[in-house]
């Protein structure tokens, strides 16, 4: 007996759907039969509250019974991290809860190995480490607690911060030591990259996601359309291939588990990357990056970098494991003093070749400030560079400082390479000058990236940067060309260019067949109206429309919420302030004034609520106020309504934690109505000052 | 159709059909490895020979026959043989590429289903104990007057482990691709509904006239309500009209959104989407509704453009309003 109706997608076909195996078409053709189909369309439903964190499954439940999920903070290949509360110690902390993609290795044994590093890792506290704080499996779903970090991945720092070379290389070193204390512990990270490093807001750098590559089985990223081929001989036969290719080592291409100096190597991508705003090695796919980390054929540097530091990088970058850094240590020492050489005159080339024998610390001859001290909460513990930068450095890692050095021990921790000198000193010791090589040649972008930024931009609503970061596609491969075309369109309508947004998203609109002229005309008009600036429109109506529209937008925002609100704030007072809005408030039925009323009414609503949502009571219980004077503002003044001007109803209703707020704003207005009817003014502006 | 009771649950020394009835196997392949000779000798001609192409094909079978006993521990459940067999069955039906069956099979979840679906008692407690919890919490969901809880627990563990007459048992159907926690969670919530819709022959109401019974009864809103008392008719058809114009994708969202009140983070984990892209698929979907009847009012009604405009700056705002507070 089977349950589904005839007609209906067997269950195979909706568990599919929910593991994220069903191609594309057949989820369209499963939503057109759900779509007629009320019972498999609330089958739909059902599963998608069983499935996500907020309903169903975990029902308002705890995660190990001690986490309660809040909101979501990011998706990745692996899993998704969530905002979350540890009810035991009563703070913040971020779950990520990883997705077991579990290909070859059987789950329990692949479970186990990542709950070893896992605890291993939580042993481990250092000040660029992201702390792990627990780890656990529900529902054979595995998730792990780390340190909620107030900040940004390397990747969006860049575009944030825009930082010069010498402060990504500040981050980087920062970064690395973190690498060095895991590498110290037996721990390599498998998936050095960008998205990885994160830059908290008060400066300190961390390492986050260790050891989680060699859990989720294959990570070849789902948009690559041609994952490297499995090579024979390794671990690929079963399917795992860990890592991200574009920062994956050659070694690590060929299917071998990764370690310390595979680490080194996709920390130089990463930098390479950071540096210059693009890869070292080019290619489309991963099996053409493969080739190229192979090659060891950098793409050309430039861009003002001293060719020092990109020597150095090339040194990292080396194909062959035995020719890089022999420890990640000597990769910073390298690093360091790289960056710190001035453009001198020759002879410097000779301290070079002391320094980089490890006999002079970088530091004993320049005057370049040290990098910022991390709050070092277990600085003590460990030997890092920031700790005694006075110690002269030894091109062998020195032997495992204290805490590290049990562990070390028992994992036998070998910094490969560490027997033979390697050959790199010598290059570095061929330094000449400082002079920033001249660019060349188009750089290589990788497309899907660039719009995947851009998207993060236009959630963010930088249209200045997103057409930045637009600007650097050359040329666009065909399936990308859509997304890349809508993009521009908001971007430039977010930049303030309204007109040339509707152009570029004009045919997007007149090629939808199930449009009517008059449906893509709205439709476009509706976009406008949520992505350019309130100023840019030309009539009151629809300023007031687009104010309302945004509050909405901003009110579920994660990006600068505040900011946002309060530049809707000031649109939506300026706007009060208009004539034709001020007109009204002494006849709210007079012809067109039911319109203005309407639109002002819920306009200062979403204000309002988008302040509550950000938990700013202050401005969330003026706004409120405001609003219920809009409202009962259509009323002539007189004794009935005149106690209803003053009623902040919102707060309740959306944010109750902001009575207090709520009370004292209520006071302040009522205040502002007796006076001006003390005044004998008949018409009481329905605002009142700050 | 009458349910047998689920004598084999008790009953776990008894023989039992295997759910999916292995061919008989080779006896020149018994010889040298047992459980791989059943394999082998289950499947097709035509798979063998692709199956035998896989690099390593001896090393990933032995692996997925050794995966159960890590998972679960040593135990007496299934043989290996006979797991050997039910693997084979399963590949020989399966539409997809050896290969891509392979790299989807979940050998540990198979192995369970297989030994729940012969009746096996360690395997069915193994069961309960893995999803019992997950599914208790679903029957509470789905839980009415006069069908508690416990009444649907029942019924979905007898068409779970029950043999049906001339049939096996639900559980047989789960073919090792994909979790088994996804599998149970499809099979449940769709017992659930079946069991806890209404009686009878209930036409199934279009999407389009439950969407309509979702705007906000007059009285809760005076403009809305001056608009439907003067323009209900209208209104309301140029809303279906508008429904329709919409493309199925769209109007499933819509749904999920407004009648089954999905969050975008649900959404989003239902499509394995990124919260951004399901906040726009809903935003879009809603906007090409907000539109569409828009201009099917204009046509309606013969409205100019400016005057429609101010009706529907009303309309517009008002649903925008009524939809954000449906979504709390």
């Amino acid at each position: 007996m089977s349950t589904a109706k005839p007609g209906c997608p067997s269950d195979e076909i909706f568990t599919r759907l929910v593991e994220g195996l069903l191609p594309e078409d057949e989820t369209r053709a499963l939503e057109a039969h759900c779509d007629g189909c009320l019972t498999c369309a609330r089958l739909l439903a059902e599963l998608a509250r069983a499935i996500s964190p907020s309903g169903g499954a975990g029902g308002g439940g705890l995660l190990g019974d001690r986490y309660r999920l809040l909101e979501p903070l990011g998706a990745g290949g692996m899993g998704v991290v969530y905002a979350a509360f540890d009810t035991k110690l009563s703070r913040k902390v971020a779950v990520k809860r990883l997705r077991e993609t579990g290909l070859g290795t059987p789950a329990e044994k692949r479970r186990g190995r990542f709950m070893r590093e896992a605890q291993l890792l939580a042993s481990l506290s250092h000040p660029n480490v992201l702390t792990v704080h627990d780890v656990g499996g529900a529902d054979r779903e595995l998730y792990v607690v780390m340190e909620l970090v107030d900040g940004a991945p390397v990747s969006r720092w860049l575009s944030e911060a825009r930082p010069d070379w010498r402060k990504i290389i500040d981050v980087f070193l920062q970064a690395g030591r973190g690498l060095v204390a895991a590498h110290q512990l037996g721990i390599v990270h498998r998936d050095i990259k960008p998205d990885n490093i994160l830059v908290a807001n008060n400066g300190r750098v961390l390492v986050g996601d260790f050891g989680l590559a060699g859990l989720a089985g294959n990570l070849t990223p789902v948009a690559d359309p041609s994952p490297s081929p499995p090579s024979p001989g390794s671990l690929t036969q079963t399917g795992t291939v860990l890592g991200t290719p574009a920062y994956m080592s050659p070694e690590q291409h060929d299917g071998k588990p990764g370690d310390a100096l595979s680490d080194q190597f996709s920390f130089a991508v990463s930098l390479y990357e950071s540096l210059h705003g693009r890869r070292p090695f080019a290619g489309r796919s991963a099996s053409e990056i493969a080739a190229a980390t192979r090659s060891g054929q950098l793409a050309p540097g430039g861009d003002g970098v001293p060719r020092a530091i990109d020597r150095v990088l090339s040194t990292a970058l080396q194909p062959d494991p035995g020719r890089r850094y022999g420890s990640m240590e000597d990769l910073l020492a390298a690093l360091e003093s790289a960056r710190e050489r001035r453009p001198v005159a020759a002879w410097a080339a000779g301290v070079v070749v002391l320094l980089a024998a490890g006999a002079v610390g970088a530091r004993v001859w320049t005057h370049h400030p040290a990098p910022p001290t991390p709050p070092a909460t277990v600085a003590a513990k460990t030997t890092t560079p920031e700790v005694a930068p006075q110690l002269p450095k030894s091109p062998v890692p020195p032997g495992s400082p204290s805490t590290a050095a049990g562990a070390a021990a028992a994992f036998e921790v070998k910094p490969p390479g560490d027997s033979d000198p390697p050959k790199h000193r010598r290059q570095l010791a061929q330094a000449d000058t400082e002079a920033p090589a001249p660019a060349q040649g188009p750089a290589p972008v990788d497309p899907k990236a660039v719009l995947d930024r851009a998207d993060k931009l236009v959630e963010k609503r930088d249209g200045k940067a997103c057409l930045a970061a637009l600007a650097e596609l050359h040329d666009v491969p065909a399936e990308l060309a859509a997304r890349a075309q809508e993009l521009r369109g908001d971007c430039e309508m977010l930049a303030g260019h309204c007109e040339e947004g509707r152009k570029i998203l004009q045919p997007m609109y007149d090629a939808d067949r199930r449009n009517s002229p008059g449906i893509a005309k709205g439709l476009l008009g509706a976009r406008a109206a949520r992505m350019c600036p309130v100023n840019s429109f030309p009539s009151g109506e629809s300023r007031l429309i687009a104010i309302y529209l945004q509050a909405i937008l901003a009110g579920d925002s994660r990006y600068e919420q505040s900011r946002w609100c309060g530049a809707l704030q000031r649109a939506l007072l300026a706007e009060t302030q208009t004539k034709e809005v001020q007109d009204c408030f002494g006849d709210m039925n007079a012809g067109g004034c039911r319109v203005v009323s309407f639109n002002l009414n819920n306009a200062y609503e979403r204000v309002t609520d988008c302040f509550l949502r950000d938990k700013n009571c202050r401005e969330g219980a003026r706004m409120d106020v405001m609003q219920s004077q809009v409202a009962w503002g259509a009323i002539a003044v007189d004794h009935e309504s005149i106690n209803r001007f003053c009623n902040p109803d919102r707060i309740e209703e959306v944010f109750t934690g902001c009575k207090a707020e709520g009370e004292a704003a209520q006071r302040k207005c009522q205040d502002h109505v007796d006076a001006a009817r003390r005044a004998g003014d008949a018409k009481v502006t329905p605002l009142y000052p700050r | 159709m009458q349910l047998t009771r689920a004598a084999t649950v008790t009953r776990p020394g008894r023989t039992l059909p295997s759910c999916t009835r292995p061919r008989r196997p080779n006896r020149l392949a018994l010889v040298a490895d047992t459980a791989r000779g059943r394999f082998l000798g289950a499947l097709s001609a035509k798979r063998r020979a692709d199956f035998q192409a896989l690099a390593d094909w001896e090393k990933r079978l032995a692996a997925v026959l050794d995966e159960p006993a890590e998972t679960w521990g040593e135990n007496t459940w299934l043989t290996r043989d006979d797991f050997a067999a039910e693997i084979a069955a399963r590949l020989d039906r399966d539409g997809e590429t050896v290969a891509s069956f392979w790299d989807h099979l979940r050998a540990s979840d198979l192995y369970l289903a297989c030994a729940c679906a012969r009746g096996v008692s360690g395997a069915i407690a193994k069961f309960e104990q893995t999803f019992g919890g997950e599914i208790g919490r679903t029957a509470r969901r789905f839980e009415r007057r006069g069908l508690a809880a416990d009444d649907l627990q029942q019924l979905l563990r007898n068409k779970l482990f029950a043999a049906q007459p001339g049939d096996l048992p639900k559980i047989a159907s789960y073919t090792g691709q994909g979790f088994l926690q996804n599998w149970v969670r499809v099979t449940t919530t769709r017992t659930f509904i079946d069991a806890t819709r209404p009686q009878g022959d209930t036409p199934e109401i279009p999407i389009a006239d439950e969407l309509v019974a979702m705007l906000p009864e007059a009285g809760a809103d005076p403009e809305l309500e001056l608009l439907k008392r003067q323009h209900l008719a209208h209104f309301k058809a140029a809303f279906a009209e508008a429904v329709g114009t919409l493309d199925a994708s769209d109007r499933v969202v819509l749904r999920q959104h407004l009648v089954e009140r999905l969050t975008i983070d649900q959404i989003g984990a239902l499509y394995h989407l990124h919260r951004a892209t399901a906040a726009r698929r809903v935003v879009k979907a809603r906007e090409a509704l907000l539109v569409a009847t828009r201009s099917a009012l204009a046509a309606r009604l013969g409205l100019s453009e400016e005057q429609l405009e101010s009706v529907l700056a009303l309309i517009a705002s008002r649903m925008e309003a009524s939809v954000e507070r449906l979504l709390k």
